[in-house]
């Protein structure tokens, strides 16, 4: 086992441990933490896949934003030890079930790709032509970059996020005000 | 000078297994984890965690397929997984605001409470029903107090 | 002029008068009924003249239809509508035809202002023409279809005054029954209850009479004959074919006596025969002229005469059998008559226990001059049992419809024509020497006494049953004519206005007690000569050997004289102790003897238990257990029985499963279980978010192990 592939465990391990800890802890706060460090995992994972861009992205919008979000809410909540609140047995049956139905079904699924030859490994050197020589920009490894790609192909997905970011915004502001006549709608 | 992105790429080059199979299985074990605490979860906020953890997996298994096609070039995946990251961001706001109007003045997001929602002229009829909470209702009597 | 008539003729006339209705009056109803009747009587005579005079051996055949032809292994058999006539035929169409428009003519005086008059002349001769069908048929067939349609006549006759409500009910039968009368089911006697009970058990007969036509059709289409005919199937018996045909694994004699006991039971129940017997008192719920044509003189006699017919067919077993039923019966009868109230009762059983002697006759064989016997007390009990029922008639109306024997009496100075004629009939059914009843009686004894001179005990005890039934026969035949028409009157107001039916019905009396004497009947003054009769009726097969003759003749004298002194012990028996002892000598004799032999009177007067055997076992048992297993299956619950009958639930509770495997239950169940999954699948909609959210990754799971297994 080389170096490598230890720090390539290593970022795996994060992110699963960071996964478990946000199953099985019992404080809020411990989950929101071990959801962090999954969220960090994922970024590391996106970079060892030539992803910078997104890596820095889930650091920025997860970690930073959605993270941030989930920890305001559960500053909110009443229960912060997690001390009162315990899932019902059968909620826990059912999420054992589901839990481990899923792990192994998604699994051996996962499994199949071992084998098909579609999907080996493909070298390196087929996947740019000269990384040494590229533009600095932030691109990916494929000869375009991610911002073309936006801007072209997929420019009304990236309008239509744009617009519903916007409505996000204003929905989201709408939805907890209080009326002007005081009243506690929702 | 090489710039950081290619520096990254080197690295990445370094310690990246050459087939897609570990990034899959990460994706796997961590939707599962997602979907356990989904369903465990007893308070809302915690439950929004574990929707997040389902994203996150689905996001790093686009970013996966981008990275491996075998006859390469497109960045598709890559967009998917940005999108999803932005869609869930947007999401995980969405749900928030809506849990804080629910729960308002309780302060307190029980998921195994009843939630009823009411017809605005036979609110009598929901609370019959022993519901913890309803919704809808056009009165201002604040719900009923917490049920664990 | 072909025989047919004698059935269309009633036929089309019934239907006519069903038809018309309210909208012509009673009187052209009944007038012609009677003209029809009357004039197939004249027809019957001519054509009986003929039959019985032709020197032929051939009868008179008359091919009406062709029903079917089945194609057989050697040959077609072709099942037909045809009719038969020889001597016996003939001569028991002219009994028939005659006694028919005697007794509508007496009618038109006994239902005259009855609130459903039209109806009995339709019945009648709707009765009539199925009767004239049995009578006059070529095959078994046809006259299986006559038969049942019989029976069907009898049923609307009996049940003729259908609003009549039970005898528990009815006020007038409590009020003119005897003190400490048993045995009759009150509750079940009724003209609607009746003419089911008839019915019913006549069905029970005609299985058997409908297995033996299905035995002789199969040995007919096995063995090719040509048709069903009398002369064919007799010559299929004859030459053996019922060995060499086997039915259900049976052959030979086995099978042709089974086919024989099958005839015997359709004649049992038809003839009310022990044990099928107790139907025939209930008859008497019609109205008596009614009775007096079906229970006395022709539908019983059908079981007789269909025994005659099929006589070459019955193996000596069978003859054993019919002998044996018919002495059990005749003295069971007579038993339970002399104990009797009602006076109509009285006649029934008087009925009953005659026809047994009929089969008694008919059953000690052909050789022993048996067969001529039977057929001849047939007809002369016709006679003279239509007479006695006609005269009860007359003194029920005359007496303001009570009909207990005790309560009435010295009718003979206020109906002195009606008491002549009754008692001639009493003469006759007695066997006084000259008259009638004498000359069959004693050719039946006669004919069991030739037959028991083997010496065998399944011979002698028939024979001895004969005689004690002779002897009884007298005796409540005596009291009978004493207690009505002899003594005083002990119900003076029942009696004060008796009269004699005048001048129609009186007629018929006197014209039908001309037939009761003997001259009748042997054209020759000398009681102990036979007559044609012997000569026209001989029995089919072998004739008899010169030793069997003379066995004859020696019996002839030896058993009319026992005869006629049985007869007279009996009669001067009943003209003492109800007679003279209680008018002379005013001794309560009756009653003394009623007490004295209190068991033995209150086993009679039960009527030997049977009708409330039957009721218990039958009707309670079979019938309503049947009934109510039926019915718990269907519902399921002793509860909604009860509640379908109003009755209050006891305690027993249903089981469950009794409750799901019924009918009711597994339609019930469909429902239940419905609303019970909708009321499981109602639990997951509970409102709580969390729950749905499990719901959902549920999915999720399921569609991966969907997408794994495919």
């Amino acid at each position: 086992m080389t170096l490598a592939t230890l720090i390539f465990l290593t970022i795996c391990a994060v992110t699963l441990a960071g996964g478990m800890v946000c199953l099985v802890a019992r404080s809020l706060i411990h989950a929101a933490l071990g959801l962090g460090a999954a969220m960090v995992g994922v970024a590391g994972l996106y970079l060892s896949l030539q992803a910078d861009y997104l890596a820095a992205i889930q650091l920025i919008v997860y970690v930073g934003g959605v993270l941030v979000l989930i920890l305001f809410g559960v500053m909110f909540s009443k229960d912060l030890q997690g001390k009162t609140q315990r899932p019902l047995v059968p909620t826990f049956v059912l999420g054992g079930l589901v839990t481990a139905l899923v792990l192994v079904s998604a699994l051996r699924l996962v499994g199949g790709v071992f084998t098909h030859a579609s999907t080996q490994a493909v070298p390196l050197a087929t996947l740019r032509s000269d990384p040494l020589t590229q533009p600095a920009a932030i691109s990916g490894p494929f000869g375009t970059t991610l911002g073309d790609a936006l801007l072209g192909p997929y420019l009304l997905p990236f309008m239509l996020v744009a617009v519903l970011l916007t409505v996000v915004l204003v929905g989201a502001v709408a939805t907890v005000r209080r009326n002007i006549a005081g009243s506690d709608d929702a | 000078m090489p710039d950081l992105s290619s520096a990254c790429h080197a690295v990445a080059a370094g310690i990246s297994p050459d087939h897609l199979g570990p990034y899959l299985i990460v994706g796997a074990v961590l939707f599962a984890l997602g979907v356990g605490v989904v369903v465990t979860r007893r308070n809302a906020v915690g439950f929004l965690m574990g929707l997040e953890l389902i994203l996150n997996a689905a996001a790093l298994n686009f970013a996966t397929y981008a990275r491996f096609r075998p006859h390469g070039g497109e960045l598709d995946g890559q967009v998917m997984t940005l999108f999803i990251i932005v869609l869930a961001a947007a999401e995980a706001a969405v749900a928030l605001a809506l849990l804080f109007a629910v729960f308002r003045t309780s302060g307190d997001i029980d998921l195994e409470q009843t939630v009823v929602l009411a017809s605005p002229r036979a609110p009598e009829a929901a609370r019959a029903l022993g519901a913890a909470r309803v919704l809808g209702e056009a009165s201002s009597s604040s719900p009923s107090g917490n049920h664990a | 002029m072909t025989p047919a008539v004698f059935i269309l003729a009633p036929l089309l006339t019934a239907a006519v008068l069903l038809a018309a209705g309210r909208r012509l009056p009673v009187a052209v109803h009944a007038w012609l009924a009677i003209l029809v009747m009357a004039v197939c009587t004249a027809l019957s005579v001519g054509q009986a003249l003929h039959v019985c005079s032709s020197s032929e051996a051939q009868p008179l055949l008359s091919h009406l239809a062709t029903w079917l032809i089945l194609p057989g292994p050697h040959g077609p058999l072709a099942l037909n509508l045809g009719l038969w006539v020889d001597p016996l035929a003939a001569l028991m169409t002219v009994v028939v035809c005659l006694l028919a428009t005697l007794v509508l003519v007496f009618t038109t005086w006994y239902l005259h202002g009855d609130r459903f008059e039209r109806r009995f002349y339709w019945m009648f001769t709707f009765f009539c023409a199925a009767m004239l069908t049995v009578v006059l048929s070529d095959n078994l067939l046809l006259s299986f279809i006559g038969w049942e349609l019989v029976g069907l006549g009898s049923y609307f006759l009996i049940g003729y005054w259908f609003d009549k409500p039970a005898a528990a009910d009815d006020a007038h039968y409590q009020a003119m029954k005897a003190p400490g009368a048993c045995g009759v089911i009150e509750s079940r006697l009724s003209p609607a209850h009746a003419q089911l009970k008839a019915f019913v058990m006549n069905r029970v007969g005609d299985f058997g009479f409908l297995s033996a036509v299905a035995i002789v059709t199969w040995v007919a289409w096995a063995a090719g004959a040509a048709s069903l005919r009398w002369d064919e199937v007799f010559s299929l018996v004859r030459d053996g074919a019922f060995d060499r045909v086997s039915f259900a694994g049976l052959s030979g004699t086995t099978l042709l006596t089974l086919a024989g006991l099958g005839i015997l039971l359709g004649a049992i129940g038809k003839s009310a025969q022990f044990p099928l017997h107790t139907w025939l008192p209930d008859a008497m719920q019609g109205p008596t002229t009614a009775s007096a044509i079906i229970h006395a003189a022709t539908m019983v006699a059908a079981g007789v005469y269909l025994i005659a017919r099929c006589y070459p067919m019955l193996t000596p077993d069978v003859l054993l059998t019919v002998q044996w039923i018919g002495a059990i019966t005749c003295f069971l009868a007579a038993t339970i008559a002399c104990v009797q109230w009602d006076l109509k009762a009285v006649l029934a059983y008087s009925t009953i226990s005659q026809l047994g002697f009929m089969l008694l006759g008919l059953g000690s064989g052909g050789d022993t001059g048996g067969y001529t016997a039977g057929i001849s007390h047939l007809f002369t009990h016709a006679i003279f049992k239509c007479l006695l029922f006609l005269c009860a008639a007359a003194v029920i109306h005359a007496c303001h419809e009570q009909q207990n024997l005790h309560r009435l009496g010295g009718l003979r100075r206020k109906m002195p024509f009606t008491a002549l004629a009754a008692g001639l009939a009493v003469l006759a059914i007695c066997g006084m020497p000259f008259f009638s009843g004498f000359y069959s009686k004693d050719a039946v004894l006669a004919a069991a006494w030739v037959a028991a001179q083997d010496g065998r005990w399944q011979h002698v005890v028939p024979l001895g049953l004969g005689l004690v039934t002779a002897l009884l026969t007298a005796a409540y035949m005596t009291r009978w004519w004493l207690r009505l028409f002899a003594g005083t009157p002990r119900d003076v107001h029942a009696v004060d206005h008796a009269h004699d039916p005048w001048p129609r019905a009186t007629v018929v009396l006197l014209l039908l007690a001309l037939g009761t004497f003997q001259v009748v009947f042997t054209f020759n003054a000398n009681p102990l000569a036979s007559g044609p009769l012997d000569t026209l009726l001989t029995a089919p097969g072998p004739a008899a050997g010169h030793e069997m003759i003379e066995l004859r003749h020696h019996a002839h004298g030896t058993v009319a004289l026992l005869a006629t002194v049985l007869m007279a012990i009996g009669m001067s028996f009943s003209i003492l102790v109800f007679w003279w002892l209680p008018e002379r000598r005013r001794i309560d004799a009756p009653g003394a003897l009623a007490r004295g032999f209190q068991p033995v009177w209150r086993f009679l007067a039960e009527l030997w238990w049977l009708d409330k055997l039957y009721d218990r076992a039958v009707v309670n048992g079979l019938g309503q257990g049947i009934g109510r297993l039926l019915a718990r299956l269907d519902l399921g619950s002793a509860e909604r029985l009860a509640k379908l009958d109003a009755a209050p639930t006891g305690p027993a509770t249903p089981t469950r499963l009794m409750t799901l495997i019924s009918l009711d239950g597994l339609v019930d169940g469909v429902g239940r279980s419905v609303a019970a999954l909708g009321r499981a699948s109602v639990a997951a909609q509970n409102g709580r978010i969390g729950a749905y959210a499990a719901y959902a990754c549920l999915a999720i799971a399921v569609v991966l192990v969907l997408l794994l297994l495919t």
